[in-house]
């Protein structure tokens, strides 16, 4: 017997041992202490001179332009047994890039909203609960509200997770969600790329990506058929479905997939039938982009 | 949406079946196929593939573990499409678990050091009873790194960091795995 033949054995041993290691979760994330990191940015401050007025911009303070940047310091992974969730308020919420680490120490979280102590993601409870970074800590995002983003405090490091549904996994009401995230306000560009998010196709002006938010509060949930799903499928096959992400203020993004030729946008958890205020000014944008269809087996 | 429910979409043989799968489990399989090739391209496509396996596997059976029964069939498709690729590009995480399997089956000693493994005839089914047994009586925290590193194929940091340890005490418990392992075939004279 080889290594190899071994390695194949191998996949067929008991699925319960497979189910039992799928479920195993990682126990400490190795990470600079968050306490040297801050001691190191206060004493680069103090080298160059900074005078408390211009910290206090740096921090956004009312006179200050320069928005705190919420870097991602780590990328994340891919779960194995589906995506990391939490739930709060009855809503449920996904941690953006699988569970990417970003630096807050432009943006000190200071008000903690509680401890996720649930290894569920039942919305229906009114505890606090998610299928990651069970026992850490919730935080509101300073300037953002609870409805669009919350943020997680887990061992050492940062998450954001983004709202995806409504409470009973309805969802997400498109107008309350672009309100709350102030993404008209915020966007900074929009930028299209393929369904896969690999290659960057398209960069979107600040105009045209505010414009398009305004549009795209009007979009209604669709309610999808089998044929419907099938459609989608087929657009994603073809190279015919596009990631639009609109770039925030603070470095992080708002990511959609669009349809064109179905007129359908997700938004969270839930796809969307795009108005004739989005297709008609701005569906240009993706009438010439190249299809990059996803790798076939 | 509910395992079940999934199950019951390719049973009656409804394409959602696959959007369904798709929206729950692409991230656990695309993570077993990455770490087995280390190509997303790869990856993507055995991800792909393991949806088609599905529906043809399905009504025929009906798994009681969905994830599981996904995760195999990426996993094989993964190992034959490193056997495809095998000549034009090598995955180094693939062939470092290959050279870390030698332990389990080696008997003599080349003379650069190295371990080889003899090409001997084996009952498949015996084997995998063995490993079975042997995975039955590991401890619960060694089995699980076991399986972390030689089924999903996780490198050995992500293995460290599941069982909160240090990269190189994770490894010195996976040395005494597999030496473990070897002497459990021994016993069970799967090796001679």
């Amino acid at each position: 017997m080889t290594s190899k033949e071994l390695l194949h054995l191998l996949g067929d041993i008991d699925s319960a041992y497979i189910e039992e290691a799928a479920d195993a979760k990682k126990r400490k994330i190795l990470r600079f202490p968050r306490i040297a990191q801050i001691a190191m940015a206060a004493c680069l401050l103090l080298a160059v001179g900074l005078s408390a007025a211009s910290l206090s911009g740096l921090l956004g303070g009312a006179h200050g332009k320069t928005v705190p940047q919420i870097p991602s310091v780590a990328a994340g992974s891919p779960t194995p047994g589906g995506r990391k969730i939490l739930c709060y308020d009855g809503a449920r919420y996904a941690f953006l890039g699988d569970g990417a680490q970003y630096d807050f120490s432009a943006l000190p979280l200071t008000n903690a909203l509680g401890t996720l102590t649930q290894d569920s993601a039942d919305a229906s409870s009114d505890a606090l609960s998610a299928s990651f970074a069970v026992g850490g800590t919730l935080y509101e995002i300073p300037g953002t509200s609870t409805q669009f983003r919350v943020a997680v405090e887990f061992e050492g490091a940062y998450y954001i997770a983004e709202a995806v549904t409504g409470a009973d996994g309805a969802p997400l009401d498109a107008a309350a969600f672009f309100e709350s995230a102030n993404l008209q306000g915020r966007v900074q560009k929009a930028e299209i790329l393929d369904h896969m998010g690999l290659q960057m196709l398209r960069e979107i002006s600040t105009a045209d990506a505010k414009g398009m938010v305004q549009s795209l509060t009007e979009m209604q949930p669709s309610r999808l058929t089998d044929t419907d799903y099938e459609a989608i499928a087929g657009t994603q096959a073809q190279g015919a479905s596009y990631q639009l992400r609109f770039v925030l203020d603070d470095g992080t993004s708002v990511d959609c997939y669009f349809a064109p030729s179905l007129g359908k946008l997700s938004l969270g958890d839930s796809w969307y039938d795009v108005p004739a205020a989005f297709a008609a000014p701005y569906g240009a944008h993706f009438d010439t982009l190249a299809r990059v269809p996803p790798p076939m087996g | 949406m509910q395992d079940t429910e999934i199950v019951e979409l390719y049973w009656q043989r409804s394409e959602r079946a696959i959007a369904e799968t798709s929206a729950k489990y692409a991230g656990y399989c695309t993570a077993i196929a990455r770490n087995l090739l280390q190509s997303s391209e790869d990856a993507q496509e055995c991800v792909n593939d393991t949806y088609l396996g599905a529906w043809n596997a399905m009504p025929n059976e009906r798994p009681a573990l969905l994830r599981a029964f996904l995760g195999k069939i990426t996993r094989n498709l993964a190992l034959t499409r490193f056997d495809y690729n095998h000549a034009q590009k090598r995955s180094a995480n693939l062939t470092v678990l290959l050279s870390e399997l030698e332990d389990c089956l080696s008997s003599s000693i080349r003379p650069d050091g190295a371990c080889e493994a003899p090409e001997t005839a084996f009952d498949k089914n015996e084997v995998l009873r063995a490993l079975n047994a042997f995975l039955a009586g590991l401890a619960p925290l060694e089995r699980r790194a076991f399986v972390r590193r030689y089924w999903y194929a996780d490198p050995l940091h992500e293995v460290a960091a599941h069982l909160g340890m240090s990269e190189s005490k994770a490894k010195s418990m996976m040395l005494r795995t597999r030496k473990k392992l070897r002497a459990h075939l021994e016993q069970e004279e799967i090796l001679v």
